[in-house]
């Protein structure tokens, strides 16, 4: 409407319009710091103005209290003497005083003294005071003194201070303003509009020029138009990153889709994407030849059509499950049956490709021709069922050929030990009955024979054990061998109880084994340990749990007479000795023994030793 | 015969040069025309007497100094003192007037002066400095003042002498005088007491100070009377008026108004006339100082008395320092000097009325009492009695 209507108003605003126009931020800046400052402006000097009111009227009271502290005794006092001139500029005095404007003093006899105006005639703040003369001896109330104080002068003061302090408000306020908007302007509106114009003229090929503001670097403290530019740069460089990177993709995508086509093209199994409906959407030379089909033959057909009758339930009901996202992929060994009408068997892999809103787009299948495993798997069933048929066969023959050897053991051994019991039976009877008439020669003999039957029988006793542990049922369960060997150190120890030998033992060692051949094993360690140790002053046994290889091994360690570890492939030999009978007795199965009850376990034994230095017997019991 | 003249020298001053003796050529021209005293011994010839130079406070329409003046001057024609009076209204013009008359040709002999005003110890300096021999009457230091510097020829050599008032006597006659006159007219209040107003002179006069004493010391002696107020009027008419209006109206029931000096008394009858009360009826009014105005206003009962006689003391001052020019030291008998003061009532105010007053002063006989002029005199009788009533106290008419 200015514009319109009022050339010279509009000259005089023109530059306000400009401005406005030019810089709409730092128009409604100043707008609002103007109003602002205005509005905090008047509230203040309400506020002062009220003060110094208050401060004023105070002022007046402590005036009039002055008056009454300083001149009221004087006025007494010469109103007392009469002393009029003295009463006069006393009052005048205190009319001389600020904003007072009326003094009276009035008399019981009707005298009256005025200085300054009469007190209607203003509006004031008045103030009575009486006076009383009291001289010790007198006292006498000699009038009153009314002290009238106007308030024109306070709000004259107030009228001159609002308008002082308005003005001085108004071009502070302004002054700051433009200043403030000076500083907005050279700080940020500038900066904004380069930024602006940066902004506008950006496109693909100027995106390498970075946006730089004609202002000093910040340093180590940027501010907000430095991290605003920072970012437009940051945003700048990621742009041009995220081209080059969409270029990349493309590229990347362009080569995988090659790839991807030459795999499906050329992969060496058949591939197929296949619509919902069981269409063969897209086919691969591969499917082409395993079905017998020309590529555009195929893609008419659907798998359905190409599945043997006798796959089609497990086939529909396995695309269902996938279909319904039961599950993401399968596979499947089924017939399909060719051009030909041959049956070909095919593992069929397959998977789906849904849509964004989840809704199956296609499937994904890779077709193997499996007919030749499958009849190499016919093939092996086969020969496998004439293997079993040998086996049972064999099996049969050694149980009988066992039973046999069993039998023969066994009559061995009761055979055998008849006449050994009668061999050593009338041997001792020689010995015994007929001592007198043999002479040295003869009983030596006779005890070299007692001596070689009961070895011989105890060699007897010895394979008859071997023999029934290879035989024995064995019943794994768990076996606390701390407390078996300790129950086999006291028994050994109650054979010499007059040697001294320290037993270790280490607690709670547990094993999955056969409880009695355990004891066996363990029995048989220790006896050996009791034996090879009877030379030593200080013996030590020791048994415990250690691992080898990951697994935990057992040993039955002593501090003996030890042996030549060139020999240990001989220990455990059975009838194996590595000492004579003579420096230890033995039969020579023990260990033996021990081997074949550890190999029924599945485990492993062996021995470390130093001749001299003792030995030490490990072995594993594995858990299955 | 009185001669007025100015000296150019002390331009500030109004200066009434009285050579009552011009010199002895008047007194002898009087003698000769048998104007002088009808003595009963054969009078000397008037001899030429000391140069003194007296300062008064130079309240001009003053009647208490314009008789003062008189007396004074007519006692050193008799004597042939050769007076001057000068009037310095303020102390600073008293010194400075002491100054010059030193340094001037007709330096005096004496300086007779009152320290009225508060002029204090500074005149005294001044004179001492001067080496002029000085004399005070009237009005004298003040208690403080006195204890600090002794009377004469103690502290200050020059001051050879003074001569005050019985100021306290007088002002407790006055009360004495006012308060019987009261109860004869049975002016009391109902208690039988007599209620008693005063008008004071001026605070810092010690002539005042020990008028008030007197007034307060004779009510305190009477169990007949009480003080209701004193108000200070500074000896002045209007002033004793305006505010005797003022307290007649808080004291209404007063019976007694005592006034330190008669013009004040006039005063405060001229408010009662305005108030319509009769003075020496229904307010005994009493004053001092013998002013001439009131003789009749005592005469005719309006006022019950005046008490004066002081204003004589420049003319006994005469004696004694012409006794001093002429080598009779006063300090035989003493040098500070009481004057007599006596109350004029209804019977004696009119007899007394024909001595005071202008041109009345001549008529007394001061010669007699001076030990120069009266070999045979061995003490000094200053007493108004005998100036006024005695034979030979007045001069033969001419």
């Amino acid at each position: 409407v200015l514009v319109c209507t009022d050339p010279p108003q509009l000259n005089r605003v023109a530059p306000l319009f400009r401005f406005r126009h030019a810089h709409p931020l730092g128009y409604r800046m100043l707008g609002y710091i103007v109003l602002f400052s205005s509005v905090l402006a008047l509230l203040t000097t309400a506020v002062q103005l009220f003060s110094d009111y208050r401060l004023d009227v105070h002022a007046i009271n402590d005036r009039m209290e002055q008056i009454e502290r300083s001149y009221l005794q004087t006025i007494a006092n010469s109103l007392w003497t009469f002393d009029e001139p003295q009463i006069k500029i006393q009052i005048e005095g205190i009319v001389a005083l600020p904003d007072i404007k009326s003094v009276v003093v009035d008399t019981p006899f009707g005298q009256r003294y005025l200085s300054g105006t009469e007190p209607q005639n203003f509006a004031a703040i008045t103030r009575s005071f009486p006076l009383d003369y009291n001289d010790g001896e007198k006292e006498a109330h000699l009038g009153t003194l009314t002290v009238s104080a106007s308030l024109e002068g306070v709000y004259q003061r107030l009228r001159h201070r609002v308008f002082l302090i308005l003005i001085t408000n108004a071009v502070k306020n302004f002054l700051i303003a433009l200043f403030i908007l000076f500083i907005f302007q050279r700080l940020v509106t500038r900066h904004l509009g380069t930024m602006a114009e940066y902004a506008r003229g950006l496109d693909l090929n100027s995106l390498h020029l970075p946006l730089i503001l004609p202002r000093k670097a910040r340093g180590k403290s940027p501010d907000e138009l430095d991290q605003v530019t920072s970012a437009i740069n940051e945003m700048r460089l990621s742009l041009l990153g995220g081209m080059a990177e969409r270029k990349r993709a493309e590229e990347a995508v362009r080569e995988s889709e090659t790839r991807f086509r030459s795999l499906f093209e050329q992969a060496a199994v058949g591939m197929a994407q296949v619509a919902p409906d069981g269409r063969f959407m897209r086919v691969n030379d591969r499917l082409c030849a395993i079905t017998g089909y020309p590529r555009e033959k195929l893609q008419t057909k659907t798998y359905q059509e190409l599945t043997h009758p006798d796959d089609m339930d497990i086939t529909l009901k396995e695309a269902r499950r996938l279909e319904t996202g039961e599950i993401s992929q399968h596979a499947l060994e089924k017939r399909y049956l060719r051009k030909d009408g041959s049956v070909v068997w095919v593992r069929r892999t397959a998977s789906t490709i849904r849509k964004p809103d989840g809704t199956l787009d296609h499937y994904i299948a890779v077709i193997e021709d499996v007919t030749a495993r499958k009849l190499a798997e016919e093939e092996i069933s086969k020969l496998n069922a004439g293997l079993e048929q040998r086996v049972s066969e064999r099996t049969a023959q050694l149980q009988a050929a066992n039973k046999e050897l069993e039998t023969f053991s066994y009559s061995v051994s009761h055979d055998l030990r008849a006449p050994l019991r009668s061999i050593d039976g009338f041997s001792r009877i020689l010995l015994e009955d007929y001592a007198d008439k043999l002479d040295a020669e003869g009983k030596h003999y006779l005890q070299t024979v007692r001596r070689a039957s009961q070895r011989m029988a105890q060699l007897i006793d010895d394979m008859l054990q071997l023999s029934r542990i290879t035989r024995s049922e064995m019943r794994r369960a768990p076996v606390d061998l701390s407390a078996l060997a300790r129950n086999l150190a006291d028994e050994v120890e109650k054979t010499e109880p007059e040697r001294c030998v320290e037993f270790i033992i280490e607690p709670k060692v547990i094993a999955q084994a056969d409880a009695h051949l355990m004891r066996v094993v363990l029995g048989n360690l220790f006896g050996n340990a009791w034996k090879f140790t009877s030379q030593q002053r200080a013996a030590r046994i020791e048994f415990g749990r250690t691992t080898r290889e990951g697994a935990p091994a057992y040993f039955v360690r002593d501090n003996g007479v030890g042996f030549d570890m060139a020999y240990s492939h001989k220990l455990f030999g059975a009838f194996q000795r590595l000492h004579t009978t003579a420096e230890f007795p033995g039969t020579g199965i023990g260990l033996a023994t021990v081997q074949r009850v550890i190999d029924r376990h599945g485990g492993q034994v062996w021995a470390e030793s130093e001749v001299g230095h003792g030995a030490a017997f490990y072995f594993t019991l594995p858990t299955n | 015969v009185k001669t007025t003249a100015s000296i150019l020298v002390l331009p500030n001053f109004f200066v009434r040069a009285s050579h009552g003796a011009c010199m002895g050529f008047l007194a002898g021209l009087l003698v000769l025309l048998g104007v002088s005293a009808a003595a009963a011994a054969p009078p000397l010839p008037v001899s030429e007497g000391p140069k003194v130079a007296c300062i008064n406070p130079g309240w001009k329409n003053d009647q208490f100094w314009q008789d003062t003046d008189g007396a004074m001057e007519a006692a050193a024609r008799e004597l042939g003192v050769r007076l001057r009076i000068y009037e310095a209204p303020r102390p600073e013009d008293v010194i400075a007037l002491v100054r010059q008359l030193a340094d001037s040709p007709d330096r005096p002999d004496y300086i007779l002066t009152t320290t009225q005003k508060g002029a204090r110890t500074y005149l005294l300096e001044a004179t001492e400095d001067a080496k002029i021999p000085t004399f005070i009457f009237n009005s004298g230091l003040l208690d403080e003042d006195r204890r600090r510097v002794g009377g004469p020829r103690e502290h200050f050599k020059y001051w050879i002498g003074e001569m005050l008032p019985h100021e306290e006597q007088a002002g407790r006659d006055l009360a004495n005088l006012l308060v019987d006159a009261a109860v004869q007219a049975k002016r009391t209040g109902p208690d039988g007491r007599v209620r008693v107003l005063a008008l004071g002179g001026t605070e810092t006069d010690s002539g005042a100070q020990l008028r008030n004493e007197g007034l307060k010391r004779a009510l305190a002696e009477r169990h007949d009377a009480e003080l209701l107020q004193v108000v200070n009027a500074h000896w002045v008419y209007e002033e004793a008026r305006d505010k005797a209006l003022l307290m007649f109206r808080r004291y209404p029931e007063v019976d007694v108004l005592w006034s330190a000096n008669d013009r004040m008394a006039l005063g405060a009858i001229e408010a009662m006339r305005s108030m319509g009360r009769e003075p020496g009826r229904e307010i005994m009014v009493g004053g001092m100082d013998w002013d001439a105005r009131v003789l009749s206003a005592v005469e005719q009962g309006k006022m019950v008395a005046t008490i004066g006689g002081q204003i004589l003391e420049g003319a006994w001052a005469m004696v004694l320092l012409c006794d001093h020019y002429h080598g009779i030291d006063f300090a035989s008998e003493r040098v500070a000097w009481r004057s007599e003061m006596l109350p004029l009532t209804k019977e004696t105010a009119g007899p007394s009325s024909k001595y005071l007053g202008p041109g009345n002063w001549e008529k007394l006989n001061f010669r007699r009492f001076s030990k120069f002029y009266n070999p045979d005199l061995k003490t000094y009788n200053f007493s108004i009695k005998t100036l006024m009533g005695e034979p030979g106290a007045t001069k033969a008419k001419p």
